[in-house]
């Protein structure tokens, strides 16, 4: 109860400490899906502590992008998969970081997802579990789990603040294996009844520990889209199933039966 | 040989092993194996299906004309769409030169289905039609080079080019059956739709939706109905001469009257009786439309009329002796009825 209210009153209370995350800055849409550079904005940054930006590419190479300025340019780097932008802070008694796992083109590499995944970045972690793979978003009203670990060791019963670009927020607890199953709230103040039409929010995961003296901060942001769900009608889905079925029970009726058999 | 261990169980046998490797594959080979295997080879990659392993190389090559050919078009630099073609091309070979059409009849998940279907229709004793007038087999054979040369290049291509607008960039998945049936066996739901959102959407997803229902049912009593119309099928056409694995005739004056084989195949191919009779030199007689299943090697009654061979090699050769246990471990299995739905009408010939 007590590490609830701790977090309550740090992440939805404006307090003292940042609530660091990534977020994309939009740029114009590429009609012919070319792949140009992504731009991120490290948000919420304290401006007066030095901050510590790896990309951990999908072969597990880092490169270190670290400068002065909150918003960097992620340029392709050739591999396919996804790769992961990490941010640090370390200030007295905080430790604060920020990831985002980011889906880009190129050859195949031989590491797996969930190497990356794998990738110690700080002592307090949030994992998604698994990552979605190619084609496969965030959605809202569907559910997604992550894991949140520390020292590599998953934190049963630890409270997890879910917020949304679009005011949405809940808390929510890990279950005895460090698993917490978020679903993404329907909260786009305005749909466009059509598939990638309607701009897509963010999820932000916020989470933190006590430990050694020492506060640790984490964050993860991802993009969410709206639901097909929306546009999508199951029912009639399996409605025109069914009229196949059964003009095709009509059909095996009415089919003459013909030997292929050439008779001499 | 028992009556029940022949070509047809053993062909069954592979068939559900890749069944469950393909359907269910990231299970077995874990979620991200899974994609990372798509990945690296796209003839094996079905972008809907998030629990396969996985097989279908369509969905590149309409990707790839959608999405690369009106900028290779605009830039003058057509090797933005020559490449990726080729390289879906030449995975695709890698696993066509290996199996030939034998990927038709032991390993696609959707023909499997399709001949379950078969089995459960014939225990529950729905009426069967055993063949297409020769009329209708003509009708339809031409179908499933509409659907590749429409449907998987044709289509996707106007899209591109800005003929047509975005929803006509994949159009047979959006009517495939194998999208719904492989989502639906693993307890995704997400693949049965209308689509609302634009009319296009919503013509190509209630037919994908009716296709799937018509396939399911007509497979009770027709074999393979979708595999005839198939657009691999015809890919594999194309490039049928180039595969390890063939179907082999040596006719004889007998074949004319014989004619067992025409009936014994799934596909209706009547020219494996008709063809290559009276020749002195065996034939390749993989026909556009063999699905390599050996049905009609394992019901020729004569010694090694029809064979199946793989590097030239006979691996499968008709034999009178299996013909007969053959004939009679089918007349045994047919006559296993669950209930007898039948209300079969007079056979013409």
């Amino acid at each position: 109860m007590f590490r609830i209210t701790i977090l309550l009153v740090l992440l939805q209370i404006n307090s003292a400490y940042a609530d660091l995350h990534w977020q994309p800055v939009p740029t114009a849409p590429d009609p012919h899906h070319k792949r140009g550079a992504k731009t991120l904005l490290l948000t919420d940054l304290d401006e007066t502590q030095p901050v510590e930006i790896v990309l951990i590419h999908s072969d597990l190479t880092r490169s270190d992008l670290s400068h002065d300025s909150a918003t960097i340019q992620l340029k392709p780097t050739g591999k396919n998969s996804y790769h992961a932008l990490f941010a640090q802070q370390h200030s007295e008694g905080l430790e604060v970081s920020a990831i985002r796992y980011i889906y880009l083109n190129g050859r195949p590499v031989d590491a797996s997802p969930q190497e990356l995944l794998n990738e110690t970045t700080s002592r307090l972690q949030i994992i998604p579990a698994p990552l979605p793979r190619e084609h496969w978003k965030y959605e809202s009203r569907n559910s997604y789990f992550f894991k949140i670990l520390f020292d590599g060791n998953p934190l049963a019963s630890h409270p997890i603040l879910a917020s949304t670009s679009f005011g949405s927020s809940q808390i929510m607890h890990t279950n005895e294996d460090g698993i917490v199953t978020l679903t993404i709230p329907e909260d786009f103040p305005k749909i466009i009844v059509q598939r990638n039409a309607t701009p897509p929010g963010e999820l932000r995961l916020f989470t933190s520990i006590e430990a050694d003296g020492t506060r640790h901060e984490t964050s993860l942001s991802a993009p969410y889209r709206v639901s097909p769900q929306n546009w999508k009608s199951a029912s009639l889905g399996f409605l025109f199933i069914g009229f196949g079925a059964l003009t095709g029970l009509l059909l095996i009726r009415k089919l003459p039966a013909y030997n292929r058999r050439k008779r001499s | 040989m028992s009556t029940i261990m022949n070509l047809t169980v053993l062909r069954r046998f592979i068939q559900l092993i890749m069944f469950i490797f393909l359907v269910y594959g990231s299970v077995i080979v874990g979620f991200y194996a899974a994609d990372k295997i798509s990945g690296a080879l796209p003839s094996l990659s079905c972008a809907y299906d998030q629990m396969n392993a996985d097989y279908c190389a369509l969905i590149p090559l309409q990707h790839q004309f959608h999405h690369r050919l009106g900028s290779a078009v605009d830039s003058g630099q057509f090797l933005m769409i020559v490449m990726p073609v080729f390289t879906t091309l030449a995975t695709f070979f890698i696993m066509f030169i290996i199996l030939n059409k034998a990927f038709c009849g032991w390993v696609c998940p959707l023909g499997f289905f399709q001949e379950v279907m078969q089995l459960l229709g014939q225990k529950l004793g729905v009426r069967k039609v055993d063949s297409l007038s020769h009329t209708a087999v003509d009708k339809v054979r031409p179908v499933k080079w509409l659907m590749l040369g429409g449907l998987v290049f044709g289509l996707p291509a106007l899209t591109s080019l800005g003929f047509l607008s975005d929803e006509w960039g994949d159009p047979f998945c959006q009517i495939c059956p194998s999208r719904i049936l492989t989502t639906l066996l693993s307890a995704d739901t997400d693949q049965v739709f209308v689509d609302t959102s634009t009319p296009s959407y919503m013509v190509l997803s209630i037919l994908g939706d009716f296709l799937f229902g018509l396939t399911l049912a007509l497979a009770m009593t027709l074999r393979q109905p979708f595999c005839r119309i198939c657009p691999m099928l015809a890919l594999h056409a194309v490039f049928r001469k180039l595969g390890l694995a063939r179907l082999v005739k040596k006719g004889t004056s007998r074949c004319d009257k014989c004619g067992l084989c025409a009936e014994a195949c799934p596909m209706d191919i009547r020219e494996l009786q008709t063809d290559f009779n009276h020749v002195e030199k065996s034939h390749d007689i993989t026909l556009p439309d063999c699905t390599l299943c050996g049905r009609c090697v394992e019901f020729c009654p004569d010694k090694d009329v029809l064979q199946l061979r793989y590097l030239n090699i006979p691996i499968f050769s008709a034999d009178p002796n299996y013909f007969k246990k053959r004939k009679k471990a089918q007349k045994q299995w047919d006559e296993i009825k669950v209930v007898n739905l039948d209300t079969a009408r007079k056979v013409k010939s």
